[in-house]
């Protein structure tokens, strides 16, 4: 089944998976988070209240009201999976190098319609049905979920929902205030998420650190996914000392990176999203002082296009040219960030202020 | 007349030009790649089939050069695309090839070798072995040697 398939074999394969979560919702309690997503109600559908603390901090922010229609239900369990779709996954761990595309995606779950993708390791599976606005999330043992999971859960599914509805996925931070902000490029270790922590404390409000939507439509606009800080490393801690009491997984340091979920901390401080006005390049200088430098076009997509489409599946032509458009409408600047990292927060706002007058 | 084009060579390579700077991404190997300058004419005209006489027409016509400089630094230019596999060559049909609009400048341009930039540093987010190394990335990746990640050449 599926080594050669067409869309009714994926449709069916996604259907045996769905009974599973049926049954594992029948043995279990069946319990529903709704959150907003990129302006669309999302529902979360647990088979189990065991799973629901590892999904849902992440996206407390996002809580919204529930409704019968949502635009896409999460089903998300663990364990239970019908043998029929047990073997798949199975053979997927055999013959990862041959079932797997370079972006973890199931070469025969590629279709319009059906998606699929498995992470080998903490064996997870992710399905989503773009025709009923279905995914599914199974992972084989929640004990095993990985940290980056409980940090920004769920993120080849929303990757593949979201960019259908005119929506980008994009590797990215974003701070501002409720006029306007900026979104934070550059690659891992570049200094976005020390930015982003560092106007936590300061009139910017935080969108992000890593990942977020955006969208050209009708304006440069970010929306947050995640509430989630992290920090990388004794460097990071003691520069955020104030922090470490926060941090979610204080135990396991030596394995993970370190993760605040700023909602809980910071209510005030972490806002839905806001209409985009500049893109900074995040720099990490070594010097003392921040400061801001003009910067092209091309800087600015080269600092955020191959990190985003080189982590998410199924990437394209038209996602380089829906980051390309939105950079070609915005100021670029290089944020050479300082060590005195109170500065940042300041330099960012006189930004701001000088382009919202 | 050479009939000899170019095209992309599959969906998995994209490609963006911002103020004459074009970046190429080449989603399969995790590699991005810019040029500029002579190189980006040359790029526009041959992803939109003009055949590689047609574009050393044209470049002989507006750059001021001997066209055997000109025709060395195209081919290897082009020869530079291919190794990467960004594109593959193709035969054009006599007759159906594309017309560019010649007219004669009034001055011609300084041709400067068109160069190929590539960037590595990027490659390590794609995955290796999916079983003995896993990252925030979701995927397992290569084992890091974060220095490394700095390189980009000239290819």
């Amino acid at each position: 089944m599926l080594l050669n398939s067409g869309e009714m074999d994926a449709i069916a394969y996604f259907q045996v998976a769905y009974t599973g979560f049926k049954r594992a919702e029948q043995a279990l309690e069946s319990i529903s988070r709704f959150y907003n997503v990129g302006g669309h109600t999302i529902c979360l559908k647990f088979a189990g209240d065991r799973l629901i603390s590892e999904f849902t901090p992440a996206l407390e922010h996002l809580a919204t009201i529930p409704t019968d229609t949502p635009a896409l239900t999460i089903c998300i369990w663990d364990r239970t999976m019908p043998m029929l779709a047990a073997n798949l996954i199975e053979l997927v761990k055999l013959k990862w190098w041959d079932l797997l595309d370079p972006y973890k995606e199931i070469k025969s779950l590629q279709g319009d319609r059906i998606r699929g993708a498995f992470q080998l390791g903490s064996n997870i599976l992710s399905l989503l049905d773009q025709k009923r606005n279905i995914a599914l999330f199974w992972i084989e043992d929640i004990e095993q979920i990985p940290y980056w999971e409980r940090g920004s859960p769920l993120q080849a599914i929303l990757n593949w929902w979201t960019s259908k509805k005119n929506l980008q996925y994009v590797h990215a931070g974003a701070v501002g205030i409720e006029s306007g902000g900026v979104l934070l490029v550059g690659k891992g270790g570049s200094g976005k998420s020390t930015t982003a922590l560092a106007c936590i404390d300061s009139e910017l409000t935080y969108a992000s650190d890593d990942y977020c939507l955006i969208t050209n439509d009708p304006m440069p606009y970010v929306y947050s996914i995640y509430n989630t800080a992290k920090l990388k490393g004794i460097a990071d801690l003691e520069r955020f000392p104030h922090l470490a009491n926060l941090i979610s997984n204080s135990d396991r340091l030596d394995q993970e990176k370190a993760m605040i979920f700023l909602q809980k901390y910071y209510p005030s401080q972490v806002v839905k999203g806001f209409p985009l006005r500049a893109i900074l390049i995040s720099q990490i200088t070594g010097k003392l002082e921040t400061t801001l430098r003009k910067s092209s076009s091309m800087m600015a997509l080269k600092a955020i296009a191959p990190s985003t489409m080189f982590q998410l599946s199924g990437t394209n032509q038209h996602t380089l040219q829906t980051i390309s458009k939105l950079i070609k409408q915005l100021d670029c600047y290089v944020l050479e960030l300082g060590t005195d990292i109170k500065q940042i927060p300041k330099v960012i706002l006189k930004l701001l202020k000088s382009i919202l007058r | 007349m050479s009939l000899l084009s170019f095209k992309i060579s599959s969906p998995k390579i994209v490609h963006e030009t911002i103020d004459g700077e074009v970046v190429i991404i080449n989603l399969e190997s995790g590699f991005y790649y810019s040029i500029q300058n002579v190189g980006t004419i040359i790029w526009e005209k041959a992803i939109a089939g003009f055949t590689v006489a047609e574009i050393l027409k044209y470049l002989n016509t507006n750059f001021e050069a001997s066209s055997k400089d000109i025709e060395i630094g195209v081919y290897k230019f082009l020869e530079h695309l291919q190794s990467e596999a960004i594109v593959i060559s193709t035969e054009t049909q006599s007759g159906m090839t594309n017309q560019i609009a010649h007219s004669t400048p009034t001055h011609k341009l300084a041709f400067e070798l068109p160069t190929l930039q590539k960037y590595t540093d990027m490659e390590s987010l794609l995955l290796l072995d999916p079983v003995h190394e896993v990252d925030e990335t979701g995927w397992p990746s290569q084992p890091s040697d974060r220095n490394s990640n700095q390189v980009s050449d000239s290819v």
